[in-house]
Parts: C-alpha cells; sequence; structure tokens
C-alpha cells in the first residue's frame, strides 16, 4: 500500500502530504514498503521463541529439582544396598539340603500330574463353568434380595400410614420374597457342587501344592527381602514417569513426608499454627534401627528408646521433630530448616557444603547439637532438673551456684538463699585490706573464686572518656569497704583453738569428704560436668590468707554457730580434728598476695564519684552543696551505699539497708524468646543471633559496651564470672532452654511435687557431691579409692525403710554403717519436713510404698532352714559383721554393712534383686552375684535348684534369725 | 576511596540532593540544547552504570542495591532519565527545526506509512516473548524477599511502604499524615485530573517541544521528578532502619541516631521572638501559623495576578486562574517545608497535636 490509497474511512482527516525530499525519516523507498526485513524478524523470532522454550524448560527444572528429592533417591539406593545385604545373609542362613530334598519332592510331584492331565484338564473345565453358573446365580439372588429389602420398607412404610395400596405392596414383596429363595435354594447346590469338584482336583494336585507350600515357607524372609528390593527399584522407566515433572502429581515415589502435630503450635503473633514437621522428608532413617552407620542426612536417631520410636515415651507421631529440636517446621532445605552448627568448624563445613549461612529472619532456628537439651525444658519444667539432661542440669546448677538469680529472675530458683557469705557480720571475720584486694579482682586470689569482677573490667580499666579507672575503682572500693565496715555489727564467737596439726589437718581435709562440695585450688580431677557440684562450697585456696585460724576452728566445729543460714553441714569434727583443719586451712597462704599494697582513695575522684552520684537525684548546685558540707567519711559511706545499689551487691550477699531491694538484672523467664530486635550487639562483628549474644555476653558481660562512647553510670554493670568454654556453653543452653511457646497440658512434665521437692534438697545440700543420685553425681570419686568411695544412692526409695531412713538423715552419728568409709556422712541439721522430703522423694522415685510398709516376712519353718544352710555355705559372714564390733582378724577395709541392721533398714522386697544381681543396682560393687542370670545355680540340690527360691530363704534367714524381723502370722489354712 | 564515599555519602544527604537534583532540572531546561544531546546521554548513563559498578564494590550498597525488592527501583533509576532526555531531546530537536523553518520530526515521520503486519504486530509479538523470557529470568534469578513472620507487637525496622508510595512516605517527614497522607494525594489526583482544563494550550500535541510549552514541562517535571521519582529512590535506597538517611555507602545501623530538634513557629515567635512562654489556648498559640497559612493561600494569586502570572489571569479567567494557583502552590508548599526544616529545624507551621491538627 503506497501512501496514495484514497482514504475511505477517516472523512475529515486531510491526505497525507507527499514526504518531504531530504532526509525521508523511514526512507521508505530504499527499503521497499517494509519497515523491517521479514526474514530478520523471522529470525529474531526464532531466537526469542527458542529463548522463551529454555527458560520454560529452565522454569520447571527450577521448580522440579529440589534438595530432598536428591536425598530421597540416595536413600532408596541405600536401602536396595540394605536389602541386598540382608537378603544375602539370609540365603546364607537357608538349610540347603532341606530345599534340595522340597524341590525334588516338588518335581517328581510334578511330574506324577503329568500322567493324569486329561482328567484334570476336565475337572479343571466343569469348575470353570460351575465358577461361572455362580456368579450368575449369587448375582441374582443379592439383586433380588436389594429389591426385596426396598419393597419390604415400601410395604412397611405403607401400612403405617394405612394407605390403599398396602396389599398390592404385599403381594409384591412376598413374590420377590419367594424368588429370592429360589435363587439361594440354587445358589447353595452350585456351591456344594463347586465343592465336590474342587475336592475332586484336590486328590490329584494336593501333594504338589504341599510341597508347593512348605518350600514357600522355607524361603519366606528371601522372598520377602526379593520382593522388597523389587518394589524399591521397580526399574528406571517407572520410577522417572512416577516422578517426571506434571506426571509427578499422580502417585510419586520421591514425595514430602510431614507429620501433622494438631496441639503443638509456632507460637506466631496472634495466630497459633499447628507445627508440620518435613524433617523426616530427608532424615529418611531418623526412626529405623539399620543406619546406624549411614551418612546424614539419612542417620538413625542416636536414642530411638527415648524417642521417636511408638513405645518411646515421646513418640515421631505425637512430638515430631521441631518441638524439641526446634527450627522451621516446614522447611525442606538445609538452609531454611535453620540448621545451627554446633562450632565454628561445622560452620566452615557447612558453608563449603550447603552455602549455609545464618538467616536471621527464621526464629527460633534449630538448636545446635551441644545445646541439644536446651528443647527438653519447656516441656521438662516442673522440677529443677531434666532426667538425663546432664548438660542443662549441670548448666542450671551453676546458675544456682554462681547465683544468678540474685540478680536476674529466673523461674525454678525463687525462695533460694542469697549465695553469698552475710556481709552483717564482715567485720569480725575478714580485714578491710583483704576486701579490697578481693573485691579488685576475685579470680586474683583464688583461681576458682565464684565471686565475679565488677572493677578493672573491659569497661573500665585504663583510661577511657576522660575517667582513670585506676584511681576511679580504688576510690569505689575503699568506698564499699568503709560502707561494709561501718554498718557491720560484732559477732559473738568464742575463740577458737589453735595450734593443731598441718599434716593431720590436711589429710583429714582430703577424706573427710570436704572434697565433696569444696576443691582446694584448679580442680584437677576429672569427674563429670565440669566439676560444678565441687565448686558448691567455697575453694580452699589460700584460706589462710583470708581467715585467721581462730575463725576456721569455729566455723569447722560448726558452720551454723557462725552462720546460722549457712548451707555447709556439721562434719562432727572432735575438738583436735577440728583444730588440725583449722591449722591446716590457716596453712594454705599467698604471702606475695598479701604484700600487695592497694591504691588509697584519691580525694579527687572520691569528690567526682559522689558528685556524679548526688546528680542523679538532685541539681548540680544543690549536689555540689551537698558534697562540699561532707566528711571524706560521709563521702566513703555515701558512696558505698548508692554503689552497692548500682551494682546490686545485695543479690548476692545480705547487706544492711539493703534487706529489701529489689533485684537490678533483667528477667529471663522467656530468655529463649526474647526478640533478637531486643538486643544490643553494640559494633561487635558477632552472628546477630540469641545463641551467640549470650555466649559473649557470659564470657565478657561488658563486652557491648567497646567502641561505644558512655558516661561512668551508663556503662553497663553485670560483673564478669570468667566462667571457662564449657560453663559458657551450658549457661547458654539454659538461656536458650527458657521458651514461652505454648505446651499442651498433657505433653507437661508430670514430675510429682515430692520429687521436685527433693531434687530442690539434694541441690541444696550437694548430696551429688559424695553420692551418685539419679545417675549424676559422685563428684568425690576421683579424689578416693574405689574402697572409699561414698555409697551410690541409686534404688535408695526400693531399698531403705522411711522409718529408719529418716532419724538417719536427721542424726547420721547413730550408725556407723560402713566403719570402713573415711568420708562421713555429715550432719545437715535438717528439719523434719526436710528430712521427710528426702525420704518421700526416693520412695516416690522408686515407686514404692511411702511412709507406711510391710516390714513382716512370710515365711515357713522349712525356708528358714534352707536359708541358714545357704547362709553358711555362702559365707555371708566373711565379710557382712553381724554386730558392731568389728571380727578378729579382720581391718575395716574388709568389710561389708552390719547385717543385723537388714531387717530394720533394708525392704525386704529390695535384698531380692539385691543378691539377685548386685551389679545390676550398684555397677562395681564388690558383693559376689552368686545367682547371676545366664550363670548356673550353684545349688543344685537345694529348693530343686531354684534361684528364686534360694534368694527368699537367704533373705528369710536374714531378717528373721538374724534380724529378728516379724514373720507374718497366718490364721487361715490359705498360703501363698 | 573513602573521601570519595564520604563525598558521595555527603551529597545523597537529602537537603543536598534535593536542591542539587532541581537546580539540574532547572538549568537543563535553561540551556537544552547543551544537556538533551546523545553526547550528553552516553556521559550521563556511562557515568551512571560507571557508578553503579564501583559501588557494588562496596559491601553496604551492594547490599541495598541487590536485595530483591529493590532490584526494580534499579531499572528505574535508568528508565526515567532515559525517557526524559529522550522525549527532551526530540523537543529540542524539534525546536530547532522550527526555528530554522523546517518540518517536524513527527511530521516528517508520518508522512511515510508502514504495514501493520508485520513492522508492527510482528515486532509487537517478539517483544512480548523477550519480555516473557526476561520475567522468567528474572523470577528465577530473584527469589521473593520473605523475612520473618509478620508480628504487629515487632514491625520491621526500616517499615516501609510499597515503592510505589515512598514518595508519599518521605513527605511524611516534612507534613502530618493528614496532609501528606491524604490531602497531598488527593491533590495530585484531582490536580492531574485537572490539568486538561487549566492547560488550554494546544501547542505540542502531536509532537514534542519544549520552547513553546517551558513553564507546563518544567512545572511537571518538577512535580514528578523532583517530588515523586526522588523521593521514591531516596526512601529506598537512602532510608533506613527508624528512617534515618544512610548515604549509599552507609551501614543500615539501627542504633544510629538523629537529633530530633526541630521547633514549632509558634515556639520561634512566642518563646524565642516575644520571650514569654507560651499561650495556652492553643489557638491564640498558634494565631501566627494560621495567619502564615492564610496569607500564603490569599495574597500570592492576587499578587501573581496583577504581575508574572499576568498572562495567565487574561486567558484563563479568575476560576481556573484560582484553581491553578492553589494546587501550584500547594504543590510548593513541600519544597517550601523542605527548605524551612532544614534551614530553621521549623517542625510545623500550626501545631495543635491537641486536636491532632498540624501544618
Amino acid at each position: 500500500m503506497s501512501s496514495e490509497t484514497p482514504n475511505e474511512g477517516g472523512h475529515k482527516k486531510p491526505p497525507i502530504p507527499t514526504p518531504a525530499k531530504k532526509i525521508p525519516a523511514l526512507n521508505i523507498e530504499k527499503r521497499g514498503d517494509r519497515l523491517y526485513e521479514i526474514v530478520r524478524l523471522h529470525k529474531w523470532f526464532a531466537i526469542s521463541s527458542l529463548l522463551l522454550f529454555f527458560f520454560s524448560v529452565g522454569m520447571v527444572l527450577d521448580d522440579y529439582l529440589r534438595e530432598w528429592k536428591v536425598y530421597q533417591r540416595d536413600f532408596v539406593r541405600l536401602q536396595i544396598q540394605k536389602a541386598r545385604q540382608d537378603m544375602q545373609q539370609v540365603a546364607g542362613t537357608v538349610d540347603r539340603t532341606k530345599l534340595d530334598e522340597l524341590t525334588n519332592q516338588l518335581q517328581q510331584a510334578r511330574a506324577q500330574q503329568q500322567q493324569n492331565e486329561a482328567a484334570i484338564e476336565k475337572i479343571q473345565a466343569q469348575i470353570t463353568d460351575l465358577n461361572a453358573k455362580h456368579y450368575a446365580i449369587d448375582q441374582n439372588y443379592r439383586f433380588s434380595k436389594a429389591v426385596y429389602d426396598t419393597e419390604r420398607y415400601a410395604y412397611e412404610d405403607a401400612l403405617a400410614q394405612k394407605a390403599s395400596n398396602t396389599p398390592r405392596l404385599g403381594e409384591k414383596m412376598q413374590a420377590t420374597e419367594k424368588q429370592m429363595n429360589d435363587y439361594k435354594a440354587e445358589l447353595d447346590k452350585v456351591t456344594l457342587e463347586l465343592r465336590a469338584a474342587n475336592a475332586d482336583l484336590d486328590k490329584f494336585i494336593g501333594q504338589r501344592n504341599a510341597f508347593q507350600k512348605q518350600r514357600d515357607t522355607l524361603l519366606a524372609d528371601f522372598t520377602r527381602l526379593r520382593t522388597r528390593v523389587n518394589n524399591l527399584n521397580p526399574g528406571a522407566v517407572i520410577v522417572s514417569f512416577r516422578n517426571a515433572p506434571v506426571f509427578d502429581f499422580m502417585n510419586p515415589s520421591e514425595r514430602i513426608n510431614q507429620i501433622i502435630l494438631a496441639d503443638l503450635y509456632n507460637d506466631q503473633p496472634f495466630k497459633a499454627i499447628p507445627r508440620v514437621d518435613r524433617c523426616t522428608t530427608c532424615h529418611l532413617g531418623i526412626d529405623q534401627k539399620a543406619y546406624e552407620d549411614a551418612p546424614q542426612p539419612f542417620k538413625t536417631h542416636p536414642n530411638l528408646d527415648l524417642y521417636l520410636s511408638a513405645a518411646s515415651k515421646h513418640p515421631i507421631e505425637s512430638f515430631g521433630c521441631t518441638t524439641c529440636h526446634a527450627g522451621r517446621d516446614r522447611a525442606t532445605s538445609f538452609q531454611n530448616a535453620a540448621h545451627s552448627p554446633r562450632n565454628e568448624e561445622q560452620k566452615k563445613q557447612w558453608e563449603e557444603k550447603y552455602g549455609w549461612f545464618h538467616d536471621h529472619f527464621i526464629d527460633p532456628p534449630m538448636l545446635p547439637m551441644n545445646n541439644i537439651e536446651s528443647g527438653c525444658y519447656k516441656c521438662h519444667n516442673a522440677s529443677p532438673e531434666v532426667p538425663l539432661a546432664s548438660h542443662l542440669n549441670g548448666g542450671r546448677d551453676l546458675i544456682r551456684i554462681y547465683g544468678c538469680f540474685g540478680c536476674h529472675k529466673i523461674p525454678g530458683y525463687e525462695n533460694i538463699r542469697k549465695v553469698g557469705p552475710d556481709l552483717s557480720t564482715v567485720s569480725g571475720k575478714l580485714t578491710k585490706d583483704w576486701v579490697r584486694k578481693w573485691l579488685a579482682n576475685p579470680k586474683d586470689f583464688k583461681s576458682e573464686a565464684r565471686m565475679p569482677a565488677f572493677w578493672w573490667n573491659s569497661n573500665n580499666s585504663g583510661t577511657s572518656n576522660g575517667v582513670d579507672w585506676d584511681k576511679r575503682n580504688a576510690a569505689e572500693i575503699n568506698a564499699i569497704t568503709e560502707f561494709l565496715w561501718a554498718n557491720s555489727k560484732p559477732q559473738q564467737v568464742p575463740a577458737g583453738r589453735t595450734g593443731g596439726n598441718v599434716a593431720s589437718g590436711k589429710q583429714l581435709v582430703e577424706t573427710v569428704g570436704c572434697f565433696g562440695c569444696h576443691a582446694v585450688g584448679a580442680i584437677k580431677e576429672v569427674a563429670n560436668q565440669s566439676q560444678i557440684r565441687r565448686r558448691h562450697g567455697y575453694n580452699l585456696e589460700n584460706q589462710g590468707s583470708k581467715v585467721s585460724e581462730s575463725w576456721i576452728y569455729n566455723w569447722v566445729k560448726d558452720p551454723a554457730q557462725v552462720w546460722p543460714d549457712t548451707k555447709m553441714p556439721s562434719l562432727r569434727l572432735t575438738d583436735q580434728e577440728a583444730a588440725d583443719v583449722a591449722a591446716y586451712l590457716a596453712s594454705l597462704k599467698n604471702p606475695e598476695w598479701e604484700k600487695k599494697p592497694f591504691p588509697q582513695t584519691d580525694a579527687a575522684t572520691l569528690d567526682e564519684v559522689a558528685l556524679e552520684l548526688l546528680r542523679n537525684n538532685s541539681t548540680d548546685i544543690e549536689a555540689r552543696q551537698k558534697l562540699m558540707a561532707m566528711s571524706p567519711e560521709q563521702k566513703n559511706l555515701y558512696v558505698g551505699e548508692s554503689l552497692v545499689g548500682r551494682y546490686g551487691c545485695f543479690g548476692c550477699h545480705n547487706i544492711p539497708k539493703f534487706e529489701k531491694a529489689q533485684p537490678i538484672g533483667t528477667e529471663l523467664t522467656e530468655a529463649g524468646s526474647k526478640l533478637l530486635a531486643q538486643f544490643d550487639f553494640g559494633f561487635l562483628p558477632i552472628e546477630h543471633s540469641r545463641h551467640e549474644w549470650y555466649t559473649q555476653k557470659l564470657k565478657d558481660p561488658r563486652v557491648f559496651d567497646i567502641g561505644r562512647v558512655k558516661r561512668a553510670d551508663e556503662l553497663l554493670k553485670m560483673p564478669n564470672f570468667r566462667f571457662n568454654e564449657k560453663d559458657v556453653e551450658s549457661l547458654t543452653g539454659v538461656l536458650v532452654s527458657m521458651v514461652k511457646d505454648p505446651v499442651p497440658l498433657s505433653m507437661r512434665d508430670r514430675t510429682t511435687p515430692g520429687v521436685a521437692e527433693g531434687r530442690n534438697l539434694v541441690a541444696e545440700k550437694n548430696c551429688r557431691g559424695c553420692h551418685i543420685i539419679e545417675g549424676a553425681g559422685g563428684d568425690i570419686r576421683p579424689t578416693k579409692e574405689q574402697a572409699q568411695w561414698p555409697p551410690n544412692l541409686n534404688t535408695q526409695g526400693a531399698k531403705t525403710q522411711p522409718m529408719w531412713l529418716h532419724p538417719f538423715l536427721k542424726d547420721p552419728s547413730t550408725v556407723k554403717l560402713r566403719p570402713w568409709l573415711s568420708a562421713r556422712m555429715p550432719t545437715f541439721h535438717l528439719t523434719e519436713t526436710q528430712a521427710a522430703s528426702i525420704g518421700r522423694y526416693f520412695s516416690e522415685l522408686d515407686k514404692v510404698d511411702y511412709p507406711f510398709m510391710n516390714t513382716e516376712i512370710d515365711t515357713d519353718a522349712e525356708t528358714l532352714k534352707v536359708g541358714a544352710e545357704l547362709f553358711t555355705k555362702l559365707q555371708c559372714q566373711s565379710c557382712h559383721p553381724t554386730s558392731d564390733a568389728i571380727p578378729p582378724g579382720k581391718t575395716p577395709d574388709d568389710l561389708a554393712p552390719n547385717l543385723q541392721l537388714s531387717s530394720r533398714r533394708l525392704r525386704p522386697e529390695w535384698v531380692l534383686q539385691w543378691i539377685a544381681d548386685p551389679q545390676k543396682i550398684f555397677p562395681g560393687t564388690r558383693m559376689p552375684a552368686f545367682f547371676a542370670p545366664g550363670q548356673p545355680n550353684p545349688f543344685k540340690e537345694i529348693l530343686g535348684g531354684d534361684s528364686q527360691k534360694q534368694i527368699k530363704a537367704i533373705r528369710d534367714h536374714l531378717f528373721i534369725a538374724i534380724g529378728g524381723a516379724k514373720q507374718s502370722v497366718r490364721t487361715g489354712s490359705v498360703t501363698r | 576511596m573513602e573521601f570519595i564515599k564520604d563525598f558521595i555519602n555527603f551529597l545523597s544527604d537529602p537537603k543536598i540532593l534535593i536542591v542539587l537534583a532541581s537546580v539540574l532540572l532547572f538549568v537543563s531546561l535553561r540551556y537544552p540544547q547543551k544537556f538533551y544531546t546523545n553526547k550528553s546521554a552516553y556521559v550521563v548513563f556511562g557515568a551512571m552504570v560507571a557508578f553503579l559498578i564501583l559501588s557494588m564494590f562496596d559491601a553496604d550498597f551492594y547490599l541495598i542495591v541487590t536485595k530483591p525488592d529493590n532490584v526494580p527501583i534499579v531499572g528505574m533509576l535508568f528508565l526515567v532519565p532515559f525517557f526524559t532526555w529522550f522525549s527532551l531531546r526530540e523537543a529540542v530537536r524539534n525546536d530547532k527545526r522550527s526555528e530554522e523553518g523546517k518540518e517536524l520530526i513527527e511530521k516528517d515521520e508520518t508522512a511515510e506509512k508502514v504495514l501493520t503486519w508485520p513492522d508492527l504486530v510482528y515486532t509487537e509479538l517478539i517483544c512480548m516473548v523477550v519480555l516473557t523470557v526476561v520475567l522468567i529470568g528474572w523470577s528465577m534469578a530473584l527469589e521473593a524477599p520473605l523475612e520473618e513472620p509478620a508480628n504487629p507487637s515487632a514491625s520491621p525496622n526500616p517499615s516501609k511502604a510499597p515503592w510505589y508510595f515512598l514518595g508519599l512516605q518521605e513527605m511524611l517527614v516534612y507534613f502530618d499524615p493528614w496532609l501528606a497522607g491524604v490531602v497531598f494525594p488527593g491533590l495530585i489526583i484531582v490536580g492531574l485530573m485537572a490539568i486538561p482544563y487549566i492547560d488550554t494550550n494546544p501547542k505540542g500535541n502531536g509532537y514534542y517541544t519544549l520552547k513553546e510549552r517551558k513553564w507546563e514541562i518544567a512545572t511537571f517535571l518538577f512535580g514528578f521528578l523532583i517530588l515523586w521519582i526522588l523521593l521514591v529512590i531516596l526512601g529506598t535506597f537512602l532510608r533506613g532502619p527508624n528512617w534515618n538517611f544512610f548515604g549509599p555507602y552507609e551501614y543500615w545501623d539501627v542504633h544510629k541516631l538523629e537529633a530530633l530538634v526541630n521547633v514549632n513557629l509558634s515556639e520561634y515567635i512566642w518563646v524565642k521572638g516575644l520571650g514569654t512562654g507560651l499561650p495556652r489556648n492553643p489557638l491564640i498559640r498558634e494565631m501566627f501559623g494560621f495567619i502564615l497559612v492564610l496569607a500564603y493561600f490569599l495574597i500570592p494569586p492576587a499578587l501573581l495576578a496583577k504581575k508574572w502570572f499576568k498572562g495567565f489571569y487574561t486567558t484563563l479567567g479568575p476560576i481556573r486562574y484560582h484553581v491553578m494557583v492553589f494546587l501550584l502552590l500547594c504543590m510548593a508548599s513541600l519544597p517550601i517545608k523542605m527548605v524551612l526544616r532544614w534551614l530553621f529545624n521549623l517542625k510545623y507551621i500550626v501545631g495543635i497535636p491537641e486536636y491532632f491538627f498540624n501544618i
């Protein structure tokens, strides 16, 4: 078309003017009548279409190729490999000769069958006919029955409505019924014929079928595995078709596995979303025993007895995975699931392998494996400890020992005595000079000091922001010391004995049981959980440089007379022993430290600090006036008091004037759910995660002040405990464990109040320093030979009678049960309630009667006679005395507990278990296992060689003949 | 290197950025033959590309620019200047042609006709396919920028509007929500609808020209480029946590502080000027503000009608003239308030928080 074409449509439009001659814009004359060459357009179209095709394919693949599919494919391979191995193994166990025999017999039977082929075929044809007939009649019968049922209903309905057509309907129904019955009769006839025909056939082929069946049974396991391999590997074509894009909507073999947890929620704002755990999409072998050695993510869960399996306490169907492990439940890729590395090394590995990075949008992330026990606490929070979670419990013990709850509100630590000593009588115990130097850096004096450092930390050392911290710290410490002294009351304690024997004192400290709670210097013997319980009592290092020998004497003689609130029990030391111990402890000195001077207060610095504090409550002018009016002593007292308030010293110590002060720290009740935005990471180049923040905070609480310009009173003030790496890890675990996730009532910890109370007492009195309770403790053990270990209290509830245990706990000196032990069970000055709580705790743990129980023995003369005989034969008395006296020729080290006490002390049922298998109850005990399971009974001729009866006979003899227990009296003739 | 970065950070401060951009816009419109040429386009776009590429080496710049939801704005940074340049270049050419008495470009172009098929439809089809390819590629390359689940009690910081509303959000820095969020957006729409009734100048219909519509184009470009697009860019790339300003090479630190030292006009007059306390009655207290606002909307129209806008007044008639001046004054109020804020830390001209009425 050229521009001369007449314009037909637009009437008013002027005709298009002729093109300008100079430079036509489009230069159509040269190009022909087209702007673009059509071939070039085709080319471009082809290129762009191809691009679109490739991009579309790419899009489908991008959506289709998921990380988890690769894992599922790998897992199928692993399963096939495993099944093939099992197949080979099973093939090896099959009885070859029997198999060959059966195969032969089968062949023979087949050969025989061939002779009667004509007859068999005839019968089989007959059966086919009959089957067809049966099918047809059966269908007729069922259809007529269906018709009959509807007609019956119609008839009944009409009858009830008194309808006019009732009789007609009745007739119709009867007719159908008759027809139905006819069909039924016919069907029965055919069924019988069929049965007869089958019986005929069986005559010819029955034997063969029997052999076949036997052979199948022999190969059942093998066949099952082969089927499994075939199912797993149906061939590449089928697998790729099932899982091909688009086709995979039907029945793919690669699919997302998910566990829907309707009552466990993701606690999102304003919406609790049920958890849907998809972890098993990749962790495919997690709940199957066979994959212990498989590579991740297929590895079996390390503790199937406790988790995942249907019989365990945490079955996977009702608990899922993220309930405990945290992380994003619906994620199906490594990154999105918010896996958390346990250490730097793993982090590096993951970054390389998975391109892992810390994603702070997913909150909370998965718990790293070193703090996995933190996941237990949200449900198991009814008692002070979580059973079996030693790492988490260690952290909770640390909180108890270091007294974090003095400043921070932490659930489970209410109503606990302040951890530090009472400072209302400090002047009678210590010297000012000691206190000053101690405050400057407690770890300088005792390497294991629990008191944290408030001064000369990362944000108050050297000179910063115009403050000379050396001067200021000295002024603050001096002021606090003056304040304490000014408010300290004198104490009425008699002068203690001095001049004891240092060497025997040392021996006493090392043996009598001090090391259950105390240590001298760094703890070298590695027990468990970083020896937390041996930090329960103050470290005894350099004690002589701290307190006087006389003071120590009074203290060790009976700590409660010096400080009624002390947790330290009395070890019932004699005067001489106490004097020896005092002499030894007083000899532990650090002369160099003693010589070190502590700087005097610089008057100008004191004024500065006082002014700064005064300004908090008044204007600058008033503050200056007040300061002018103060004497140097008043300044010291004022500064001291204000600083005790600012630093919160009263959180750990009883300090006069601060009895009712409120703790100064942040509440930690929901520390594990605190929003990330609420943390101040300062200028620290660390990962912005809760875990990392707590770790840094515990390592150096003031680290977030680095690079900040702050006034002295704005600085962070949490003191530095100088925790070691392991402690920091445990404490971080506790902090992140306290989350606010809602847990349904049915899943909460149902620890009874009795057990919870008992655990509290056990922790408060540090029973585990010496004893093993609930599988943890015995920290004193590495300091002693095995023979000297204090008893393991496993099964204590089932073992001792409450009526015996109660007075023993109140005053252990009444019974000398194990005279060979050098360590003494201390006198804790327990109240009745406390002693009863402990008894109840042990009984509830073992689920035995408390406090009333049966101590009568149901036995007869014959049994008692046998018991006496066995007692002699087993030579029980060679170790166990039957009186308090030590048998001649024996040292206490050779002995076992006095058997005379058994009937009053032990529960009769427990003795049976004990004799049957002592190692099971106390691993490593010296008691021989005469009747251990799996061993032949040593006395075949007695009581028919029945171990249980023999054990009962020994127990009965022990309780009645030796212990004088009551024999139960029967009035009737009924016997057991 | 640090010096250059600091200098660019300094230049990006809203005060300087907006002033510089406005000056640049007006200067370029004053001397269009110098600015809207092919050569200048090469220089400017080359410089922009170089700036982008070189800046990518800075971690903080990279982080913000490559955020999946910011990538389209980067595209806009090139597209909008390109179209502005293109149209003005055509306008400059046309103006030159008409000066020389030549035919306009459009006339040249419409003189010849080509076929709808294949020249139009086929090329459209190819464009469609290519665009689809780009969209698919883009969606594969950049994942949806999902963050944590929404939490009304802990909203993200910075909380940003969708990119096309960031201009409005930037206005919130200077005006109360009822003005920046309700009145101004409403006026923008009303004003755009009113343009055909106010701007009756038939010149420029169907062809590019600058000379014949200098006033209209300058007004529009100032409103669109400076008061909208630039604010969107500012809001996207330069406003970080707490809506604080961050230079392109600065780390978006939540803890960065800005001194809040803005003062109301009433305080300037009563406290600083007259040395007395603020009157209790808010109406008396804000008296001066009200007078100023009324004066702003009443006096300039009369003055302008007498002097610079005499022509408009005569051609448009009193009603259309007043509507136009009112809209213009509203538009001008934003830069005026900005300047007042920058120069005098002026918070509100009329500030009655008691009735949530602040101007």
